[in-house]
């Protein structure tokens, strides 16, 4: 089994089996043209930590089908669901989170990126503008009249008060 | 005495930037050194500001921004509004309000082209979230209509065609306009021959007689034309787009209602359609792709369980086979179980499904949970047959829901059965008082459950009276049309806007 190595940005050296190092189409894409390389392969955007983490993701998943060509009659059946190990693997803190949507999209693993991404996303769902706030640290800057006013323009996606269950017959029918 | 040169900042700046992150903490580090009082203040402003950053939409790039946004639900990107200016900034900008609209509503059947992306795209997240919340914007009854024999709907224009009289008069309306206006006045047949098939597309109504003859109408202009087919047992229709597929025994007519040119197909390679190996022939339904001229047809035999795919492409003429078994296996139990019906969805270009709803009915095959709402879905392009059910969830508990009756961009409206909150639950947990609530349920593909709404409606019934069913008929976005199973009530058109309008 052939390996090759990676240097990290701060000049760590990793060894990883081709093959998993491929899930990265860059990496892919850079040993098809360059052939045989003996020489640790430089990866200047990501630190030795981040690049663990992704070839911890790239061991797991070498396994997989081949990422299919984009195809959009698909996209309405588009799950936003994470298989339970990406969740695990995903549980890590926000900074090396946003590290890890910046490295799979430097290194071009798509189904990596969009773990990620969707993880974030799942950060946000259902969420109301404090948690919000809270979970990513924004400062509110609003001043207490604008937050009155875009308050009052978007109250229609609020969630309506869930109806009591005798009301919801008397109401509705 | 020269003044100090100043730094030449891009200089030092390519300098940093190749340098390796120690080299480049040992400079920062001596730098710091030198740093004056304001110059930290100057530094810590930055730095609050890359905390502020530290959020999506400012951390990562706009291009993986959208790569986030793109999995938040409509309703989200609304709420996001609230979190800071720059959040409202971002998400009511056209730029973002068009990329959301495209990436995140399903495509409405003439593409949008507006003058403000954020209007558009406001009114119908608004208009499907009061959809999904069943808040009704007004309701109005269709006139002339109660006792509908057969009805055909048409979601490029909206139109909805039905018979009624005993299957003698045909109209066509318009349930896009407020109120329904008339397309095609309540007429009897030339010959007053008893309509067996009704077929809506977007520019003619087709029917079928029980004497074998078709009459097309033309809706623009009024004119209609006739065709004959090859004998008088009719069994199905399906149309999409200037086509009407109509099949007789043994034969399958393909008519093109703007040249007005019929086709038949017959023997092999059509035998098929009736000669299932010993079969006792249960239905057979129709599929037409316009833009790809193919039809599908289903052919289900008796005993259940068998049936048969098969692709006609009308520019060859050549036929391929799929046989489906069906055996939807819930959590390894044996069921009994019966198709309701099987009807191809939405006959638009991207439609390659046969679903079918059906029941599971074996009192003691079911579990603590409550029955589900269940169809069985054929993937005309793979081959592959998969069981598709959820539980509906309302008042915070799992309700029992007899079946879809319509879905349509991913928003579903079916009814619910047997639920009364104040009556006596049954052995298993749920009052069965035999009436029906119409409601919303929406769910995200592939996800098991969904969140079910009660639909407003004027007219008031009071718990535990006797219900009809009311099933949809007709839906889109903007509407739903519910048709009661007693000709006493009329149907109902439950219209829902968006804040704009």
């Amino acid at each position: 089994m052939s390996e090759i190595k990676l240097l990290s940005s701060d000049q760590a050296t990793i060894t990883v089996e081709k093959s998993v190092a491929e899930r990265s189409i860059l990496i892919k894409n850079m040993l098809e043209d360059v052939g045989e390389v003996t020489e640790a392969i430089p990866i200047p955007n990501v630190n030795e930590n981040v690049l663990k983490k992704v070839i911890e993701w790239c061991e797991h998943h070498k396994g997989d089908p081949p990422a299919q060509a984009d195809d959009d009659s698909d996209s309405r059946k588009k799950s936003s669901d994470i298989d339970e190990w990406d969740q695990k693997f995903m549980q890590v803190d926000q900074e090396m989170l946003f590290e890890i949507i910046l490295a799979a999209n430097y290194l071009d693993i798509k189904p990596l990126l969009d773990v990620g991404c969707k993880t974030v996303a799942n950060m946000i769902k259902g969420k109301s503008p404090e948690e919000i706030r809270k979970t990513f640290n924004i400062q509110n800057d609003f001043t207490p009249d604008e937050e009155e006013q875009i308050r009052r323009e978007n109250e229609w996606a609020e969630e309506s008060v869930p109806r009591s269950q005798p009301l919801d017959i008397d109401e509705a029918c | 005495m020269a003044t100090p040169p100043s730094i030449d900042s891009q200089l030092a700046i390519d300098l940093f930037e190749n340098s390796s992150p120690s080299s480049r903490r040992g400079f920062l580090s001596k730098l710091a050194q030198k740093f004056y009082p304001s110059d930290w203040n100057h530094i810590h402003t930055l730095l609050e500001q890359t905390s502020f950053f530290m959020d999506i939409v400012g951390t990562l790039s706009i291009e993986l921004a959208f790569q986030v946004i793109q999995h938040l639900d409509p309703i989200d990107t609304i709420r996001i509004r609230r979190v800071s200016k720059r959040y409202h900034e971002i998400f009511t900008s056209e730029d973002v309000c068009r990329f959301l609209s495209n990436k995140l509503l399903p495509l409405e059947d003439s593409p949008a082209q507006p003058e403000s992306w954020r209007t558009y795209y406001e009114n119908r997240v608004s208009r499907r979230w009061a959809f999904l919340n069943g808040e009704s914007h007004s309701v109005e009854e269709l006139e002339n209509s109660t006792t509908m024999n057969m009805t055909s709907f048409c979601h490029k224009t909206s139109q909805f065609a039905y018979v009624f009289d005993n299957f003698t008069k045909l109209q066509v309306v318009d349930l896009s306009t407020s109120p329904i206006t008339e397309v095609l006045q309540p007429m009897f047949l030339p010959n007053r021959s008893r309509i067996l098939l009704i077929q809506l597309l977007p520019t003619h109504v087709v029917v079928a007689t029980s004497m074998g003859v078709c009459y097309a109408w033309n809706l623009s202009t009024m004119e209609w034309h006739s065709f004959k087919l090859p004998n008088a047992r009719v069994n199905s229709i399906h149309g999409d787009g200037s086509f009407v597929t109509i099949s007789v025994l043994k034969i399958l007519v393909v008519h093109d209602v703007v040249r007005e040119t019929s086709k038949t197909y017959e023997g092999e390679p059509i035998d098929w359609l009736w000669n299932t190996a010993g079969s006792d022939m249960r239905f057979h339904r129709l599929l037409v792709d316009a833009e790809r001229k193919r039809v599908w047809t289903l052919t289900e035999s008796m005993p259940l369980g068998k049936r048969v795919v098969h692709m006609l492409d009308l520019s060859t003429g050549a036929t391929t086979l799929r046989e489906m078994v069906l055996e939807p296996q819930p959590g390894g139990r044996v069921y009994n179980w019966e198709l309701r019906d099987g009807l191809p969805l939405y006959s638009g270009n991207d439609c390659y499904d046969f679903a079918f709803d059906f029941e599971v009915y074996n009192q003691s095959a079911r579990t603590d949970k409550a029955p589900r709402a269940g169809r069985l879905v054929f993937d005309l392009r793979t081959g592959d047959c998969y069981e598709d059910t959820f539980y509906l969830e309302a008042c915070g508990k799992q309700i029992p829901t007899d079946q879809f009756a319509h879905e349509y961009n991913g928003l579903t409206c079916c009814y619910n059965h047997h639920f009364a909150p104040d009556g006596e639950e049954g052995e298993d947990g749920f009052v069965s008082l035999g009436f029906f609530v119409p409601g919303m349920a929406y769910r995200t593909p592939e996800k098991k459950e969904a969140r079910f709404r009660f639909l407003d409606r004027p007219n008031s019934v009071k718990v535990g009276q006797d219900r009809a069913p009311w099933l949809c008929n007709a839906m889109t976005e903007k509407f739903v049309l519910l048709v009661s199973h007693w000709d006493s009530e009329l149907p109902l058109l439950v219209r829902f806007k968006g804040i704009h309008e």
